[in-house]
């Protein structure tokens, strides 16, 4: 049975790595997010797990890509500028399709900007902070609960999908301690990789199934594992061939891309019959909700969205919620506008508003609140 | 005792690197000192990091690990940790392990985890094109410093001993049989160990430098290798023209797993008190 | 009753006010409720203006911070400054009378000399009280918002030792709120 619990956003992330089976934790200390390293360092210990501090970020990401493949499900916690590091082997991880879980505690940047204040301007760097053409995956969760459950959930998609996940919280939800319902590991869902099933000798370690995914086996087994972050082929040789290239880089896009409805996930207020849908995600998303109940009262029909995935941006549940009578989107977020270059993307038919702030102070449900009634004018 | 071949895929061969080059013979004598230590192919892992060196796990018939430059030892960290009864070596140039990688190389060394890390030392960046590296010493002509640098390269044994390596050895490619059985003892050594082979780089290096044939090199190498007796009985100003090579460092410590097992059982009893 | 508290605690860094949050929170999930507590402080972990922000609900939170609080506790002068008059009306503030000297009027305005119960008691009975314990023990005294017993039950869960000394403060200050207190006098 769980357990319920009152725990801050950063406690939680550990409890949810913990159910999900992660043993490995390696990481570089980081305001807002040590509070994931202190509780990983007093969690795993006792589980047989281990607790490594690193000398730097890249040394971080680094470990927990090599622990991976010894076969512990493995995580790091950072920070925005931490993530800049980060982005060189969090790149490795992609090309090598190596399942790992990366927590980000967005503060204000740029660079070391404001250190201990609030921001979400990581959109685009969880997005495209590594170099080359690659797709990701980021879950944002806006409560103490989600921190537990997207955190399940991350491991889960990292392991399903042989990638890397990044968990996208704030310094507001780090720091937030809510009530959380610490899940037993028999009561959630928990996915493990494929493991290869043919005789060890016939193994390829980047030959994947229909589904696009290779089985991966772990070193220390006799399917001997040839792990390479240059475009290689299937047996993990370098190839560097036009036609190796185009194909490899196709199927690393696609077995993610394709599985939108798989990997995607909202949660809604009120869009049924709103004219008009907040998009937000993270704590400004529980501003977003609570301004839309406001907005209601005010006689301003408006729902909201919070957007659980971020990227690949769930577009089938986006447009499925919104009813047939939006005509506008308000997208709120504290950057900016990073999210609302997305919406703009992908919503061409609608009226795209945005309400931005970057002070370091969280999006208050009132400032939202004003900016429905004022584009509702 | 195992063939050496089992541990390579001759299949691949001949080799990527250029003629005369002598990562060659760095790769046998790894093949050999696993093959000396009976090492099962599957319970060893090696990691590379980026540069000519970086190619040597191609040839490899164990697990590898080929990722980005300059954090071999970082993956193999992590391999190590979360898999103790892994042999793990990690195989990285002067770029890769003390220049790029440097920060990494000293806590590494520092945190003693039982690895091993052997660094073909060929005093510049050969992939590409010749360029100075923190290695390359004082006045190296290179397609940098055409004018000779102005640093001081760094002495990779030294830096191994002051942060903490527990083994310390350096090797040069003519005295083979010293550099096979160094390796394996660096291998077998329980705690972090660090070969270093003295390595020569025929299109680059040795070409603008020492400005002699692969042959010629060996020679040099061959005649400018010193024991730590001979070493030190040279007059000081002498000293730079020669390298000390041969264990230059051994200490018995617990390694990283040796203490962190005892940290995982107190932290247990802590945990059952609390609950 | 209500159904929704936004309870303020302010006052300088080293006052222990983040941890009364959180206790205040854990009580609240104690007492069968559902709890949110944030907290803003400056750079440095001593002195400043620090603010520990707890919303207790009956229901879901949807917002986790405080919009317009019902309960204001401030222990410094900076900290009532803040808040007094700058509230509604209905807010309960509760200062520390002996830390803030002045009249501060309103109806449901209350100065408890905190500060000098906590010496009292320290010479007294020689225990090493907190003021940050005493003084929830009179916001629970005086507003009811969460019950003696799950505070107690909170703090057992949080402090390993000095439990016993922690109860009696936490209910010295109940005593000290109870006997004007605005539930009672309702």
């Amino acid at each position: 049975m769980g357990k319920v619990k009152f725990l801050q956003g950063n406690h939680a992330c550990v409890e949810g790595a913990v159910a999900a089976g992660a043993r490995f934790y390696a990481g570089y200390p980081i305001t807002p997010s040590s509070e994931v390293a202190q509780a990983a360092s007093d969690k795993l210990p006792p589980l047989g797990g281990y607790y490594v501090q690193m000398e730097d970020e890249i040394a971080s990401m680094a470990a927990i890509v090599g622990s991976s493949l010894s076969g512990l499900k493995s995580f790091t916690a950072t920070s925005g500028p931490g993530l800049s590091l980060m982005q060189e082997n969090l790149g490795m991880a992609i090309m090598g399709e190596v399942p790992c879980v990366i927590i980000d505690v967005a503060r204000g940047g740029p660079s070391t900007g404001l250190a201990t204040k609030q921001a979400q301007g990581d959109v685009m760097q969880t997005r495209w902070g590594t170099h080359g053409d690659h797709t990701i995956i980021v879950v944002t969760p806006a409560s103490v609960q989600e921190c537990f459950d997207l955190t399940v959930r991350a491991f889960n998609l990292s392991e399903k999908y042989r990638t890397p996940v990044i968990v996208l919280t704030d310094k507001t939800i780090g720091h937030l301690r809510e009530k959380v319902d610490v899940r037993d590991p028999s009561e959630i869902e928990i996915i493990d990789r494929k493991r290869p099933t043919c005789p060890p000798g016939d193994y390829k370690p980047y030959r994947a199934d229909a589904d696009g995914i290779p089985p991966l086996a772990a070193y220390g087994d006799k399917h001997l594992l040839r792990i390479n972050s240059s475009m290689h082929g299937e047996e993990g040789f370098i190839n560097q061939s036009p036609q190796n290239a185009t194909a490899l880089s196709k199927r690393l896009y696609d077995k993610i891309e394709n599985n939108v409805a798989d990997i995607g996930r909202i949660k809604t207020f009120q869009t049924e019959d709103a004219e008009i849908v907040i998009i937000s995600f993270g704590i400004s998303a529980r501003s977003a909700f609570r301004s839309a109940a406001l907005a209601r009262q005010a006689g301003i029909k408006a729902g909201a969205i919070q957007l659980q995935t971020l990227w690949p941006f769930p577009r089938p549940q986006v447009q499925e919620a919104l009813g047939n009578s939006c005509r506008r989107l308000l997208v709120a977020e504290m950057n900016m506008g990073q999210l609302a270059l997305e919406v703009e993307r992908v919503f061409t038919d609608m009226e795209v508003y945005r309400v931005n702030k970057w002070s370091g102070e969280d999006l208050l449900p009132r400032e939202i609140l004003d900016r429905l009634k004022e584009v509702s004018e | 005792m195992t063939d050496y071949r089992d541990y390579l895929r001759e299949e691949l061969f001949p080799q990527m690197w250029c003629s005369g080059c002598s990562h060659g013979i760095s790769l046998g004598s790894i093949a050999r000192a696993m093959a000396a230590l009976n090492l099962e192919r599957h319970k060893t892992v090696v990691s590379t990091g980026i540069g000519c060196w970086g190619k040597a796990d191609d040839y490899f018939r164990t697990h590898v690990f080929h990722g980005t430059h300059g954090r071999a030892l970082s993956f193999a960290t992590g391999i190590k940790v979360a898999k103790p009864e892994l042999t793990v070596l990690a195989l990285m140039g002067d770029g890769d392990g003390v220049t790029i990688g440097g920060n990494h190389f000293i806590h590494s060394a520092r945190r003693n985890l039982d690895m091993t890390a052997i660094i073909t030392n060929n005093f510049n960046y050969g992939m590409t094109g010749g360029q100075y590296s923190a290695s390359s010493p004082e006045g190296s002509i290179t397609t940098t410093s055409k004018y000779g640098t102005m640093e001081e390269g760094f002495d990779i044994c030294s830096l191994a001993i002051a942060s903490g390596a527990t083994f310390v050895a350096r090797v040069n490619p003519y005295h083979v049989t010293q550099m096979d059985k160094l390796i394996a003892e660096a291998i077998a050594h329980k705690g972090f160990s660090v070969v270093e082979i003295l390595s020569n780089c025929p299109t680059y290096f040795a070409r603008y430098n020492q400005k002699a044939s692969a042959v010629e090199m060996m020679k040099y190498f061959k005649e400018r290798s010193l024991s730590r007796k001979k070493y030190d009985a040279l007059p000081e100003e002498e000293k730079e023209n020669y390298f000390l090579t041969g264990k230059l460092h051994q200490v018995v410590k617990d390694d990283f797993h040796k203490k962190y097992k005892d940290l995982q059982k107190r932290a247990r009893e802590t945990a059952e008190e609390v609950s | 009753m209500k159904e929704n508290w936004q309870v303020v605690l302010a006052g300088e860094g080293g006052q222990g006010l983040v941890v009364a949050g959180i206790l205040l929170g854990e009580a609240a999930v104690m007492d069968g409720k559902n709890a949110a507590q944030t907290a803003s402080y400056g750079i440095a972990s001593r002195g400043g203006l620090t603010q520990s922000e707890v919303v207790i609900s009956d229901g879901d939170i949807a917002y986790p911070a405080v919009e317009d609080p019902d309960i204001v506790l401030a222990l410094s002068r900076g900290a009532l400054d803040k808040y007094y008059g700058k509230v509604s009306e209905e807010c309960i503030i509760i200062y520390d009378s002996s830390l803030i000297p002045g009249d501060f009027k309103g109806k449901r305005v209350f100065g408890l000399p905190l500060s000098d119960k906590v010496e009292g008691l320290k010479k007294e009975k020689g225990l090493r009280v907190a003021l940050n314990v005493l003084s929830l023990g009179a916001l629970s005294g005086r507003t009811g918002v969460v019950s003696l017993n799950a505070l107690e039950e909170a703090i057992k869960k949080q402090f390993k030792r000095g439990f016993e000394t922690n109860r009696e403060s936490l209910k010295a200050g109940f005593d000290m709120a109870r006997s004007s207190c605005y539930f009672c006098s309702q």
